[in-house]
């Protein structure tokens, strides 16, 4: 019995083995969580996905971000920004205005090095696999080629701004050893991929796609491309740096300026065609959806994709827990001009009595003063006020409140009153109509045609509610120019790079001091002060021009040379 | 206390149900004939306790105190059989005599010790391969709630390393023979009964033994993954003897190690006062304007005196009310074991109960074991375990881990002393401290929960059978299956608080909530994992004459499967009920929910050979043929992977005759051979293939709606393969003066080949990314010792043993993927994995003229007391890149000793472990790795920077910190953070670089048992009780922080010092 039982056990043994072998045996696994490029170019609809993904980029650099840490304002690098803390990380605007020592190519502070080109790797990886995958057909190729090279333009746009002179790739490539090329090249090669882009992408897309890139976006930023490759090729001359590669060469300072202005007269058509308009109203611009100023702008919707511009801006009684990352300057304040067009100064006893009446309209949607009505309450920024009210700079490292008398008003959202629960979704609009019209006055004018420039500029002062500009020379005419993208295109990032690239930073922004106003109740008159809200003076070494290259990458490619310099 | 109660009661009687079922089958014997007798060693002396079994039928009785039996015998009963630990096993004829006196030899435990190997034991004197091993009981004399916990310091070739002591998180990590490659995983392969599985939350009291496969030849049989060695655990097995239970309980009272004393409120504000002062200083020197004082005289000195009637002020130690108290923990255990020869039993049923110091911070576990064995013919046998366990882990909404955002500890140190506990109208107080509101208590209490429950199914059949045709060969089947799950829920919510802030109209509460937690937000998941093995192996083991052989051959597959999902709502309108459908409906609320799967496979096939003649000379040959899905693309599937021993037992030899009664056993082992390691970097499967991401949330609006995106994952390397070790190992194993003292050493040399290098860092950022996520290239050499003495001795009731352990383990690097022009001070190659890099401190500065006349600062500027960087290249500047250098070891120590003391009077027993570690260090500042849910960046902490963050300080810091008066301090200048000066101090540096060398006092113990007569009144066969300590003294280096700390911490939750009472009681 047992010897009969054992024979069937081994009999099972056997059979069960055989059968449980033969299904263990396989150990190769498909991927489950993941695609293969295969999948992914199989279908039109992730092709989709992929391109979509790549605009992310425009998210590094909006609301006048810098990539310096927090939520930085470049702004706050220049004169019409204060950054309210002087603590680690908070305050890293200030520091970086205030101690040059402090920027090294171990710590260039300013470094959009290897975000950059991980993005231009990235799109160019796109381009390489569309090329070799996809069943699409050739139309439908250049127009996602289009789109790739408006991305990767836009990364390679802010590498030369900050360093100059950068390394080219129109591939991805596994070689680490690539040279830098010369500062007019890489403006070339960003006109080019920009050139390509505005002649194939679409005039507008059908309601479903919009937020992608159009023939006026690409043709915008060619016409600020050639704007700054002609600033530097007018104003650099090797002045600040000896490097081999940077600078871009005088002689073609009209030709870019020429190119800037036909550029920007492209999108001027496409306006004119009905593409694009400015706001009625000013303060519209920064909150309405779908704006028609908006050239090129990155969207934003509930609950996932949000920003946090109110959260970081608003004052203090908007939110629980407030930042007050940075507040308006005086000297921001006081560039406004009177509604009438004249010139605001604090020598004239009417003005200065009530110096926030009959200002330029375009102050009461940029800034919150003491008197302003926000959220249905009027903004107190005395001292009295402990919540909201003016507190002496570096007085407290973190105040969180103003530190200069006002708040910045421009691009926060008046209808959210949740912050920190719902976020921010109001528009970041890369580029929109004012700016191209500003361009166009700034290239114009430099190629000579006073007339066609002051009718550009005119067209944003008319808008603004104000007289039309009396500059009749070239120089009056960059007064203006100057003065008028200080004051519309406050808070969006651009000032700086603007004095960077007229070679000016040296001189506005180097040992100086910037200031506030403490506004206090003498009886019943109102008595406004001039303070320091530095408390010691501000720095911008001519070095700074041509940020250095992140010590990492010389390091670790053998083809490359610092900037000269660091 | 109640409900915990009642749930032991029930485990109880079903305890005793199973058990009365049982004896009832013991009962029905008929009986005949009695014999009796006494048991004595061979001194004469009665032997109590001694099993005495009838041949065949397996059931007996056990001797009394003075070593004597009775038992009835059956019709059939021919022989008795006698076994007692420590003592050779006797099988006795019964003869016709009534009196039957056996004598009983003692076990020379070097002999007959059988040690657990990987798919099968072997015995440990013929043993060639590096094997130790430590048995359950060993386990049994340290309170602790976590089983890697357990073994720092008792196993040689072990290293152990634990930086939590939070419940339910507090595992060690552990490396057998320190760490041979420089990627991902150092981690051993943990196998449990035979399957891969964790062990750290089995109940210290079911597992038999561990074992650690420490050479090529011990561990060749897990191939691929066994380059990192292999621990194996077995739980226990029934025994054929009489039905026992047993009972353990222990209560425990658990506090902290260590935490420094933080400033008290009015002492806070001297010191703050004083570093502002430093502050104005570094101010007034650089041009611009002192910062006003933040306390006036007035008010500093109306909080010392007790005059202060400010609202704004108070007196508050946070420390004491979140980390003072003593915490409460309980484990209970019963376990039934017996058996006949048909059918043996094991069944256990553990609780543990473990209470957070932190508040809201605990631990349950339940575990329940059942491994039964049944022979159903002569020739065929089954085998069924099953494991359970049901693991709980709960803590507040803000978990008490280093890790976490946020958490108490990182708010703890942050939050101000000379504030109230609340405001006038009731608020919580807090301090705004950098990017957050802080405030530990109201986190720990208010801030909602998260709960975690894990469930562990492990179930496994054996089939076996010896065919009968062929005597020795033996076909046996494992099949197991195990299943987890863990279901977590957290739910986070907003309280109010409010900070103290001093605008130009005075001190002012400003309302706020906790960083981070803007909304009630409940999110749920569900992770459930399984896998199933494999494993049909043919044993053969037969003895011709002279000639021992035992042959192996085993094929094992294993497939595990992961799946998991979360999803969550928020915003909800009321808060009682806690769940998903009570949370807003609104399209803005909804939480974006993700789901994911994942698949593992491996396969191998397995031959061992093991040859001895006259178990003198000893040789085995092992392989393993492994494939791995992790390398399907590569050219090279599968790889073979052999290894060959050889031993040779001297003390057996004729010519050692004369040496024998000095030397009983001498044994020389050498092994060689390969292993592999086949683990991944995480987030680099499929290397071979370009794969695709989605987004988990959505990133873009286009057309006012929010897409995701879809993104490449790192470009493939269909090349990839594993890594391959060759391992050597020499040793020997001795036995001197009877078993009197016994040594074990072994001298290992590994060489890693083919590491996989990830290649971050190593090629500019201007590629972007473009490169082969890692590469087959590194090259780490490791060597090392480990040395085991024991020693044992009886004088008269007087029973002792010693034993000491001692390993070293140094690796080196040969060859890792580095840039070409990494500078020459900063290459890894010829440094050990976890060297430790930063500036090298030259002390501090002492005035302004030698920060002046020194290179500049790599952060922009120094001031005096600030660390003076050595710059090593001497170009007038520091810089990383060309002054950092090596400046300390790895957190991992190098030597790791125990010396363990077992003493035993009458019935009395006292066991006590120190256990020690050296050659390993702390960086107390510089790269963050983690706290506070920071990393890779570089900076200080509250421990080295006074007023960091603008929070509290330790008082050994702001005592120690630099200021004019106290220029040969410890650490740098006192500051209160105003001043903002570079972070120059920031950076890692040899100045926070601390010996992390220790000696423990890890566990004492002293026991008493009751006596043999009292046992026999209650029936009992042992009742026991203990009261044991766990980490009661540590003497180290570190002073106020637990030396096994996480390396620059913000506060963390370090070991627990235990007291505990405990009994054991079987029936």
């Amino acid at each position: 019995m047992n010897k009969l039982f054992s024979k069937h056990i081994i009999k099972a043994f056997v059979v069960a083995s055989l059968c449980l072998g033969a299904n263990s045996c396989k150990v190769e696994v498909e991927p489950t969580d993941r695609y293969t490029d295969v999948t992914v170019w199989k279908n039109p609809g992730n092709i989709k996905l992929y391109i979509y993904g790549m605009y992310n980029e425009f998210k590094t650099f909006s609301f006048g971000r810098i990539p310096l840490g927090y939520n930085n304002a470049t702004d706050a690098l220049a004169d019409l920004m204060k950054y309210t803390s002087t603590s680690e990380g908070n305050g890293s605007a200030n520091r970086l205005a205030f101690d040059p020592s402090r920027v090294n190519s171990n710590s260039p502070n300013i470094n959009y090095w290897a975000t950059g080109y991980e993005r231009i790797r990235r799109v160019n990886e796109f381009m390489m696999g569309m090329d070799k995958y996809a069943t699409i057909d050739d139309n439908l190729k250049k127009q996602y080629q289009a789109e790739a090279r408006f991305i990767r333009a836009y990364c390679y746009f802010w590498l030369v701004k900050i360093n100059g002179s950068v390394i080219l790739l129109d591939k991805a490539t596994t070689d680490g050893n690539n040279p830098r090329s010369s500062e007019d090249d890489c403006w070339n090669f960003i006109a080019a991929d920009l050139a390509f882009a505005a002649e194939n992408l679409p005039v507008s897309w059908p309601a479903s796609e919009t937020g992608r890139a159009t023939k006026g976006a690409a043709y915008g930023m060619l016409a600020r491309t050639w704007l700054y490759a002609a600033s530097i090729a007018d104003y650099d001359n090797k002045q600040f740096n000896t490097d081999a590669l940077t600078g871009v060469p005088a002689t073609k300072k009209d030709a870019y300026y020429k190119n800037a202005a036909n550029a920007a007269a492209e999108v001027i058509k496409l306006a004119d065609a009905g593409n694009y308009e400015l706001e009625t109203n000013f303060a519209d611009v920064f909150t309405k959806a779908n704006s028609k100023e908006s050239v090129f702008s990155v969207n934003y919707v509930r609950p996932n994709v949000t920003h946090d511009f109110d959260n970081y801006f608003a004052p203090p009684r908007d939110l629980n827990q407030p930042i007050v990352a940075g507040v308006p300057t005086a000297e921001l304040v006081d560039e406004f001009e009177m509604k009438d067009g004249t010139k605001f100064s604090w020598s004239n006893p009417a003005m200065a009595a009530n110096p926030y009446t009959n200002r330029d309209p375009r102050f009461y949607a940029t800034v919150l003063y003491n008197g302003a009505a926000w959220k249905g309450r009027t903004m107190n920024t005395t001292p009295g006020d402990a919540l909201e009210g003016y507190v002496e700079s570096n007085s407290n490292a973190d105040p969180r409140k103003t530190v200069t008398g006002y708040y910045i008003r421009k691009m926060l959202d008046p209808a959210n009153t949740n912050i920190l629960v719902d976020k921010s979704v109001q528009p970041w609009h890369e580029m929109r109509y004012a700016e191209v019209l500003l361009i166009h006055a700034e290239a114009a004018a430099k190629s000579g045609d006073i007339n066609s420039a002051k009718e550009s500029l005119n067209k944003v002062r008319t808008r603004a509610g104000l007289p039309g500009t009396t500059a009749s020379t070239l120089a009056d005419m960059m007064t203006a120019v100057e003065h008028e993208r200080k004051v519309e295109l406050a808070f969006e990032g651009h000032r700086y790079w603007d004095l960077r690239r007229w070679r000016k930073a040296h001189i506005v922004l180097n040992n100086t001091r910037f200031h506030g106003h403490r506004i206090t109740q003498v009886g019943s008159s109102t008595v406004y002060e001039v303070v320091d809200i530095d408390k010691q003076n501000r720095s911008f070494p001519a070095t700074f021009y041509y940020m250095p290259i992140p010590q990492a990458e010389i390091t670790r490619n053998s083809a490359i040379t610092q900037i000269q310099g660091w | 206390m109640l409900k915990l109660f009642t749930r032991r009661q029930k485990l109880l009687s079903l305890t005793l149900t199973t058990l009365i079922m049982l004896l009832f089958q013991y009962h029905v014997h008929a009986q005949t004939k009695t014999v009796g007798g006494k048991v004595t060693d061979s001194k004469g002396e009665g032997l109590p306790g001694v099993s005495v079994l009838r041949k065949g039928e397996n059931t007996g009785t056990t001797t009394d105190a003075e070593g004597r039996f009775k038992l009835q015998l059956n019709p059939g009963t021919k022989t008795l059989v006698f076994t007692y630990i420590g003592f050779e096993t006797r099988e006795v004829n019964v003869t016709s005599a009534a009196e039957i006196n056996v004598v009983l030899k003692e076990t020379s435990s070097q002999l007959s010790e059988v040690v657990v190997v990987g798919y099968g034991t072997q015995k440990k004197s013929t043993l060639t391969g590096s094997v130790s091993q430590i048995n359950g009981k060993e386990l049994g004399e340290a309170p602790a709630m976590n089983v890697t916990n357990l073994l720092a310091g008792r196993l040689p070739g072990l290293a152990t390393l634990q930086q939590s002591g939070r419940p339910g998180y507090d595992n060690s990590s552990l490396r057998i023979r320190g760490i041979s490659t420089t990627s991902g995983s150092s981690a051993p392969v943990t196998i449990v009964d035979g399957v891969e599985r964790e062990f750290a939350n089995l109940d210290p009291n079911e597992i038999e033994s561990i074992s650690i496969l420490k050479d090529a030849s011990a561990a060749a049989t897990y191939g691929a993954r066994g380059a990192n060695g292999v621990i194996l655990v077995t739980t226990k097995r029934g025994a054929i003897k009489k039905p026992t239970i047993s009972y353990k309980g222990e209560a425990s009272l658990t506090s902290f190690t260590r935490f420094p004393k933080f400033l008290n409120g009015p002492d806070y504000m001297d010191w703050y006062r004083k570093g502002e002062v430093m502050d104005n200083e570094y101010l007034t020197h650089n041009g611009s304007d002192p910062v006003p004082y933040t306390y006036s005289d007035e008010e500093i000195a109306a909080l010392r005196d007790g005059t202060n009637t400010n609202p704004f002020f108070g007196n508050t130690d946070w420390m004491e009310e979140l980390l003072g108290k003593d915490s409460y923990a309980q484990h209970h255990n019963i376990s039934l074991n017996g058996g006949t020869e048909k059918v043996r039993y094991f069944t256990s049923i553990g609780l543990l109960n473990q209470d957070g110091v932190v508040k809201n911070n605990d631990f349950k576990r339940y575990n329940l074991r059942s491994n039964v064995d049944a022979k159903v013919t002569e020739a065929f046998s089954v085998s069924f375990d099953l494991g359970a366990r049901k693991e709980n882990r709960n803590s507040s909404g803000i978990p008490a881990d280093n890790g976490s955002y946020m958490n108490p500890f990182f708010q703890a140190v942050r939050m101000l002393p000379n504030l109230p506990r609340y405001t006038q109208d009731g608020i919580a107080t807090a301090s705004r401290a950098g990017a957050g509101v802080v405030s530990p208590l109201e986190a720990v209490d208010k801030s909602g929960f998260q709960d975690y429950e894990t469930g562990v199914l492990q179930s496994g059949l054996t089939l076996k059978l010896d065919v009968p045709q062929v005597k020795g060969l033996q076909l046996k089947m494992l099949t197991t299956y195990d299943r987890n799950y863990q279901q977590a829920k957290t739910w986070v919510q907003p309280y109010n608080l409010a900070y103290r802030d001093r605008g130009s109209g005075g001190w002012v509460w400003v309302n706020s909530q906790p960083t981070g937690i803007t909304t009630n937000t409940l999110r749920q998941s569900s992770a459930v994992n399984n896998r199933i093995t494999w494993q049909p192996s043919i044993n053969y083991d037969h003895t011709f004459g002279d000639h021992n052989l035992k042959a192996l051959a085993v094929y094992e597959y294993s497939q595990y499967d992961e799946n998991s999902f979360s999803t969550g709502a928020r915003n909800f309108a009321l808060t009682d009920l806690k769940e998903i459908d009570y949370g807003s409906k609104a399209s803005t609320d909804f939480i974006s929910s993700t789901g994911n799967s994942g698949q593992t496979k491996r396969s191998g096939a397995i031959g061992r050979l093991n040859y001895d003649f006259k178990n003198k000379y000893l040789v085995e040959l092992v392989g393993r043929y492994d494939v791995s899905m992790n390398f399907f693309g590569s050219d090279k599937k599968g790889d073979f992977y052999p290894a060959a021993s050889i031993g040779w037992v001297v003390s057996d030899e004729p010519f050692f005759e004369g040496l024998k009664d000095k030397i009983d056993f001498l044994k020389f082992r050498g092994s060689a051979g390969k292993l592999g390691n086949d683990v991944l970097p995480s987030g680099s499967s499929f290397p071979y293939l370009q794969t695709f991401s989605l987004t988990t949330t959505p990133t873009m609006v286009v057309g006012g709606n929010a897409v995701s995106a879809l993104y490449t994952n790192s470009l493939p390397n269909p090349t990839l393969s594993w890594e391959t070790m060759t391992a050597y190992n020499a040793g020997l194993n001795a036995s001197l003066w009877g078993g009197l003292f016994g040594i074990e050493f072994d001298w290992f040399y590994k060489l890693t080949k083919d590491i996989i290098n990830t290649q971050t860092g190593l090629f500019p950022s201007s590629i972007g990314g473009y490169q082969y996520a890692a590469v087959n290239y590194g090259m780490v050499a490791n060597r090392g010792f480990e040395l085991e003495l024991t020693h044992h001795k009886k004088i008269n009731e007087f029973d002792y043993s010693v034993k000491g352990t001692l390993n070293w383990a140094r690796n080196k690097i040969l060859r890792i993927n580095e840039a070409s022009n990494v500078p020459a001070l900063q290459r890894l190659v010829g440094k050990s994995v976890g060297t430790k890099f930063g500036f090298v401190s030259e002390g501090l500065f002492r005035n302004w003229e030698e920060v002046d006349s020194w290179a500049t600062s790599p952060s922009g500027g120094a001031a005096p007391g600030f660390i003076k960087y050595k710059d090593l290249n001497g170009d007038g500047q520091i810089k990383q890149n060309d002054d950092f250098t090596a400046i300390g070891r790895s957190n991992t120590p190098e030597l790791v000793y125990g010396l363990n003391l077992n003493l035993k009077y009458k019935s009395f027993d006292f066991s006590t472990l120190f256990q020690g570690a050296g050659l390993a260090d702390i960086a107390l500042g510089g790269g963050y790795e983690g706290s506070g849910g920071t990393s890779g960046v570089s900076d200080n902490t509250p421990f080295t920077r006074s007023f960091y963050n603008l929070g509290n300080s330790p008082y050994y810091l702001v005592e120690q910190a630099w200021t004019p008066e106290n220029p040969d301090a410890k650490y740098p200048r006192l500051s209160a953070n105003r001043s903002g000066a570079p972070n120059h101090n920031g950076w890692q540096n040899s100045q926070y670089i601390v010996n992390g060398a220790y000696l423990r006092l890890k566990s004492i113990q002293v026991g008493a048992a009751l006596g043999p007569k009292m046992l026999k009144k209650l029936s009992m066969q042992q009742c026991r009780i203990y009261l044991a300590g766990f980490n009661l003294f540590t003497w180290d280096h570190v002073k106020y922080l637990d030396p096994e700390m996480p390396n620059v911490n913000n506060g963390f939750y370090p070991q627990q010092k235990m007291y505990t009472l405990g009994t054991n009681i079987t029936f």
